[in-house]
């Protein structure tokens, strides 16, 4: 049975060792975040802060909960979803995708079996700031919440829309909600709801199972639900439990949900926020309200969060985990279901979201801008600057083999194109643009435009020609061996490497 | 709550002792709330100062000093402007009387009566109870004054009212 409920994921983390708890209160204010982004750049222990300072209700803080080892990103998702023990990079991506394409059904459960409902606020028995959410950075515009799964409407499905955009917490059951617009909630927000003046009415679900996690951060199909395809994931259906205020469903095993509704024609500030950039990111934005009508909760919550920026370089975080262990694989399995023959694609472990590398066979000329067209056109192309193509045989988990890749087989001069000419949407969190070349803050949408790259790696050689590449091996060999390599450790020399014999 | 705020330099009035309406952060809870303030440079110029962080820049990564004085904390519901125009809606259709039901505040205001100060208990009342709320609820007597000039502007109720 895989890891059905954050409680179980986080025994798993114990159980290996992987997990660190803090007995003595820590400050929500800096220091869980500081203690987190230690633990990630050196690749320690996942910890768990069991005593907050000046919280009202017994409450946990987790520090980046779902990150994985630096050299293994995948393994402790791995583990959750009961997948075999020790698996590459290539195995895991195979494996998850399996998954991904026997979807389940999820299963409605009664609201007296559902943890999630241990604990019921509603009204003016509502107190946002009874949470203990963390102050991450200095300098950030408030105090929050930014490893949840925002569930909202979906005309198309009866389980509705999953996805993840960062809250900033005001007041006793006020928050903002950084809703770019190009997404597909925020896009239902801005052209459905607020131009009729209505309330979307959104759940923000906190310390979920990890297939619901990991969902969250895929690029699922319009009209596809996120919790079909966590049931396939998890190889069992997500138990969902009807909120208390609106008609959303929210996972039922979940530690903290709160409903309510984003409002229209209402904005607060939201930002500044360290983004997973890696850096501190103004001004700050009017961005649509969030109004919470109900908190529901178990009644020792434990509450994750991420150190957003410490997922760059090196480092691990949540989130640059979920996209190479969650967001890579469904890539992988969107491209391939849209026809092209790609075997893997993966976000660059250095830069979290900004770099893709796709590991593709190139059947004709023309395939690889085509490929990015189709790839900027449909998924969520705001976070993404370029891709770098590979052949299919280079594993995009390897830097080295990519570097590898881009110095031998990129030729500057033809194998480097701009795309979009400096008209793409571009999420405004990057730093390379100034706030005039990123457009007016005040509206509540992304005005930012860039143009989009990408760098063809893939080699110049025919297909067919693998001989040739046969010929070289064994020439290498024989070089090799002349100069006093055992022959034992080469595969092509007939003559075991004695060249005398 | 803490002594000590943030606000962002956008949110300031151009003029200083300006009393406005500001959202700002308290530094301690990082609660963040808007209130009607005055702000100053010099916190001798203010009755109750206390120091504001003005955050400013792209990435408000530089700031400077002031002082605040909080004049009335606007609660996170604002105020609901719709149920001041449905009182203000129903007060056309019913008694403008007040009625306290208090021996002890009916000796007091004909006290300021007998005593000159006021011609009427009526007059007395109406004069402290808005002079308290213009002390303490601000924002609230700002913005019954919008919805009472928007409601006068009304051009159907302005034919009716015409009419009669």
């Amino acid at each position: 049975m895989s890891a059905d409920s954050f409680r179980k994921y986080l025994r798993l983390l114990e159980d290996e060792d992987a997990l660190v708890s803090f007995a003595e209160s820590v400050s929500w204010d800096l220091e869980a975040s500081a203690v987190t982004t230690l633990a990630n750049r050196t690749d320690g222990e996942i910890p768990i802060f069991e005593s907050v300072e000046e919280t009202t209700i017994d409450a946990a803080l987790v520090g980046d909960p779902y990150r994985g080892p630096q050299c293994r990103p995948w393994e402790h998702l791995a583990r959750a979803f009961e997948l075999p023990p020790g698996l590459s990079g290539a195995a895991y991506y195979e494996a998850v995708i399996d998954r991904l394409r026997s979807p389940r059904e999820p299963r409605i459960v009664d609201r007296n079996a559902a943890p999630c409902k241990d604990v019921v606020h509603t009204g003016t028995d509502v107190d946002l700031l009874s949470i203990p959410w963390p102050y991450i950075h200095r300098g950030d515009g408030g105090r929050y919440s930014n490893l949840h799964t925002v569930v909202g409407p979906d005309p198309k499905t009866r389980w509705g829309h999953w996805s993840s955009h960062r809250m900033m917490i005001h007041d006793d059951d006020l928050a903002s909600l950084l809703f770019l617009a190009g997404e597909q909630a925020p896009n239902l927000y801005y052209y459905e709801y607020e131009p009729r003046e209505e309330p979307m009415p959104v759940a923000v679900v906190l310390g979920t199972e990890p297939a619901v996690q990991c969902s969250t951060e895929m690029w699922i199909p319009n009209g596809r639900s996120e919790a079909v395809f966590a049931g396939g994931l998890k190889d069992g259906p997500v138990d969902l439990v009807p909120c208390e205020t609106n008609d959303l469903y929210v996972p039922a095993t979940a530690e903290l949900v709160l409903e309510g509704r984003v409002l229209p024609n209402e904005r607060l500030d939201e930002g500044p926020f360290g983004d997973y950039f890696g850096y501190m990111n103004g001004p700050r934005r009017s961005m649509p309200v969030f109004a919470v009508d109900a908190i529901t909760r178990r009644g020792e919550p434990r509450v994750p969060f991420c150190v957003e920026g410490t997922g760059v370089g090196y480092g691990q975080n949540s989130s640059s985990t979920l996209q190479t262990a969650a967001a890579g694989p469904d890539a992988t399995l969107g491209l391939q279901a849209a026809g092209f023959d790609v075997a893997l694609a993966v976000p660059w472990r250095f830069t979290s979201q900004t770099v893709w590398v796709i590991a593709t066979d190139r059947p004709y000329p023309g395939y690889l801008h085509e490929l990015a067209n189709f790839i900027f056109t449909t998924w969520g192309m705001l976070h993404i600057d370029f891709f770098v193509f590979v052949d299919a045989d280079v594993d995009p988990l390897d830097p080295r083999t990519v570097l590898t890749a881009i110095a031998l087989e990129a030729d500057p001069d033809a194998d480097f194109h701009q795309f979009g000419v400096e008209r793409m949407p571009k999420v405004p969190l990057n730093i390379y643009q100034t706030p005039d070349e990123k457009g007016s803050a005040d509206v509540g949408t992304s005005k930012t435009k860039t143009a989009k790259a990408y760098i063809d790696a893939t080699s110049d050689r025919p297909a067919g020609v693998s001989g040739g590449d046969e010929e070289l091996r064994r020439r290498a060999q024989e070089l090799l061996v002349d100069a006093g390599v055992s022959s034992e450790a080469f595969d092509l020399l007939e003559w075991g490497g004695d060249r005398s014999r | 709550m803490s002594n000590h705020y943030i606000t962002a330099e956008e949110h300031l009035p151009n003029e200083d002792l300006t009393e406005t309406t500001l959202q700002i952060t308290d530094a301690e809870t990082k609660r963040i709330f808007e209130a009607r303030v005055r702000i100053a440079r010099d916190p001798d110029e203010l009755t109750d100062p206390r120091p504001l962080r003005v955050v400013a820049g792209p990435h408000e990564d530089v700031s400077e000093e002031r002082y605040v004085e909080l004049i009335d904390e606007i609660d996170s519901e604002g105020i609901d402007e719709d149920r001041l125009r449905r009182l203000a809606r129903e007060q056309e259709m019913t008694s403008n009387i007040v009625n306290t039901r208090s021996d002890d505040l009916k000796v007091v205001l004909r006290y300021l009566v007998e005593s000159g100060q006021y011609d009427s208990t009526a007059e007395a009342l109406r004069e402290i109870s808005f002079q308290y709320l213009a002390e303490n609820r601000p924002a609230l007597l700002e913005t019954y004054e919008d919805v009472r000039t928007e409601f006068e502007a009304d051009p159907l109720r302005r034919a009716l009212t015409d009419g009669e």
